[in-house]
């Protein structure tokens, strides 16, 4: 690693994002910041509205109120895809898995977006022909994204998996496939909704790997994750979500002795 | 190795056709273009996710365009085909700026409310011949050479091969594995960048493409076409072409169509020996049966099975 330091660049700016579910505030007016390599560590105990922040940011869900923005262009109002094309993506709770692809074609398919200038099909019409006619340009590029898919996934740690069928992978092997696919898109934000859940040590180790890496390259990783002795480890800083507000951000250090923050916890294992 | 597989059955059809008894060629012609339309849709359906109940609509669109060229404009069918094609996608293109937004059995609706409505302007528009169609649409041709029911055969599966060698070109590319994507995790494929909406109206107007080129050969091979065959049951036919095939099949299409040809072959047959008062509902009567009982035995098609086979 070389060991420029480079000075913090703002590239993500939550303002005062609320989201209401009828009745249930599930995002109480947040704001935070989050800057380009690092890993923004997002707690809470269950409910407390991170997986709805994330949804917020990725363009899956509109905010009643507040605005999310990218290195200052507004990414509220638009549709997944393009927040996507900005360079924001994300994993889920539950992974989502392309059946019907194999491991290697699921990188395939982030990476033709990123071919293309962040979404795919491009321009339309003229790739349906291309595909269809199978041009010797598009073969050539086929080839291209076939190599580099196979060198994310050695890069990910699961070169072994490129051949199979998504069908047939355990959970675990889904989530370094999930990781892998949202780095082929060369994200400037990655948003990963409990990476670690349900991984063995062995796993643990591989995905914290990747999130080392994709921040030394330049990426703001936001990392939520119950595992709270993990998260303190590799965050920079964190935010604490309860019941939708902020109600701590700061260093690793001075969130894990924060009262409120303690409360929380304490308080959420009680009820 | 699909364009290889549309060559052998496109040389077995060119030489079937010396030798079958002309009714069966009819058959064989028709069996193609109904495998052009399964195609088509098995784009939408299998790789895309979708659903469509309007695929005749399509197929009318092609062979209305085609027929009112070539009766009212003496317009060549060759030209009429392209013609027929395009207004087909054009059609399908306005129309998926409002179905694709939908939900897939909402979809499913748009599409088969779509099939209603364009029956209704067949039915209703007097310029295409209002319920009585057109009669004495002219025939395609090359030189000299008027086609005759050897031609349409080799025509229709020559078509069949060009057809699924693109398809199977586009579900092996980018564009097919995106579409597997949507179909798979479509929030998933959308935070990768993945335009589900964009990439679902290409595949809906090319299956359109199909359907209306299979539309417009026929028009002029029939040479007499009205609004009752392009109604909802033929797109029924389709989809139940589609899944007894395999959706996510190309050869599915094809074996699909066949299938569903030979079947109504059979019922036609053997039904009235047995309920000799039933008239021809009672085919669809029982396509409904079979279609039911391959979606408990055979959820995911023929060719599924051949493949576990295989494995
Ligand atoms: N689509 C929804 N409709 C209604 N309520 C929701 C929806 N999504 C989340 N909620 C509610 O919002 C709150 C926050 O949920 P969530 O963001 O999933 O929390 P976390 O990810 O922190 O566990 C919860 O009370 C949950 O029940
Ligand atoms: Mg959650």
């Amino acid at each position: 690693m070389t060991a420029v330091a480079s000075p913090l660049t703002t590239t993500l700016e939550v303002r005062g994002v609320s989201v209401r579910f009828g009745g249930v505030i599930a995002v109480a007016d947040v704001t935070f910041t989050a800057h380009t390599a690092e890993v923004l560590g997002v707690m809470g105990p269950n409910g407390a509205g991170k997986t709805t922040l994330f949804n917020v940011i990725s363009g899956v869900q509109r905010p009643t109120s507040g605005e999310v923005s990218l290195g200052g262009s507004r990414l509220t109002g638009r549709g997944v895809e393009d927040v996507a094309a900005l360079g924001v993506t994300r994993t889920f709770q539950t992974p989502v898995m392309f059946w019907g692809l194999t491991v290697r074609e699921s990188v395939e398919v982030a990476l033709a977006a990123r071919e293309f200038g962040g979404t795919y099909p491009p321009a339309p019409w003229r790739e349906l022909l291309r595909c269809g006619f199978g041009t010797p340009g598009r073969r050539r590029e086929n080839a291209v994204l076939r190599e580099c898919a196979d060198a994310i996934l050695t890069g990910a740690g699961i070169a072994a998996m490129a051949g199979r069928a998504t069908e047939s992978l355990a959970f675990g092997e889904e989530r370094l496939l999930e990781m892998a696919r949202a780095l082929a898109v060369s994200p400037n934000v990655l948003l990963l909704d409990e990476p670690l859940s349900a991984l063995n040590p062995d796993e643990i180790e591989a995905v914290l790997t990747s999130i080392r890496s994709a921040r030394a390259s330049g990426v703001a990783v936001l990392l939520v994750e119950h595992a709270v002795g993990e998260l303190l480890a590799v965050a920079d800083r964190v935010v604490v979500l309860d019941h939708g507000r902020k109600i701590a951000e700061g260093s690793p250090q001075a969130v894990a002795a924060d009262p409120l923050v303690i409360d929380a916890y304490i308080g959420d294992e009680l009820e | 190795m699909y364009g290889r597989f549309g060559l052998v059955l496109l040389a077995l059809v060119a030489v079937l056709v010396w030798f079958l008894p002309s009714y069966y060629t009819g058959l064989l012609t028709q069996i193609g273009l109904y495998a052009l339309v399964t195609i088509g849709l098995n784009m939408f359906m299998g790789y895309a996710g979708q659903v469509s109940l309007g695929q005749a609509a399509f197929v009318g669109i092609g062979a209305y365009t085609s027929a009112a060229l070539a009766v009212k404009g003496h317009v060549t069918p060759w030209l009429g085909l392209i013609a027929g094609a395009l207004v087909a996608a054009l059609v399908a293109y306005v129309l998926s700026f409002i179905a694709l937004r939908l939900r897939e059995n909402l979809l499913a609706l748009a599409t088969l409310a779509l099939g209603i409505v364009i029956n209704v302007v067949f039915n209703e528009w007097e310029f295409i011949g209002g319920s009585s169609g057109f009669k004495d649409i002219p025939g395609f041709a090359l030189g000299a050479f008027t086609f005759d029911q050897r031609a349409y055969a080799i025509l229709a599966w020559a078509l069949v091969a060009l057809g699924i060698w693109f398809a199977g070109n586009v579900v092996r590319s980018s564009f097919g594995r995106a579409l597997i994507a949507i179909s798979a995790g479509e929030l998933g494929a959308q935070t990768l960048g993945v335009e589900s909406e964009r990439l679902k109206r290409q595949t809906f107007v090319l299956s359109a493409v199909y359907a209306g080129v299979a539309g417009a050969v026929y028009a002029s091979s029939f040479s007499y076409i009205d609004p009752s065959s392009f109604s909802f049951l033929l797109s029924v036919n389709f989809v139940l072409m589609s899944v007894i095939g395999g959706i996510r099949s190309l050869w599915g299409a094809v074996i699909g169509a066949a299938v569903v040809v030979a079947l109504g072959q059979v019922l036609q047959n053997v039904v009235p020996l047995v309920l000799p008062s039933a008239r021809g509902d009672f085919q669809q009567f029982f396509l409904g049966v079979i279609l039911i009982a391959m979606l408990i035995l055979l959820p995911r098609g023929i060719t599924s099975r051949l493949r576990e086979a295989r494995a």
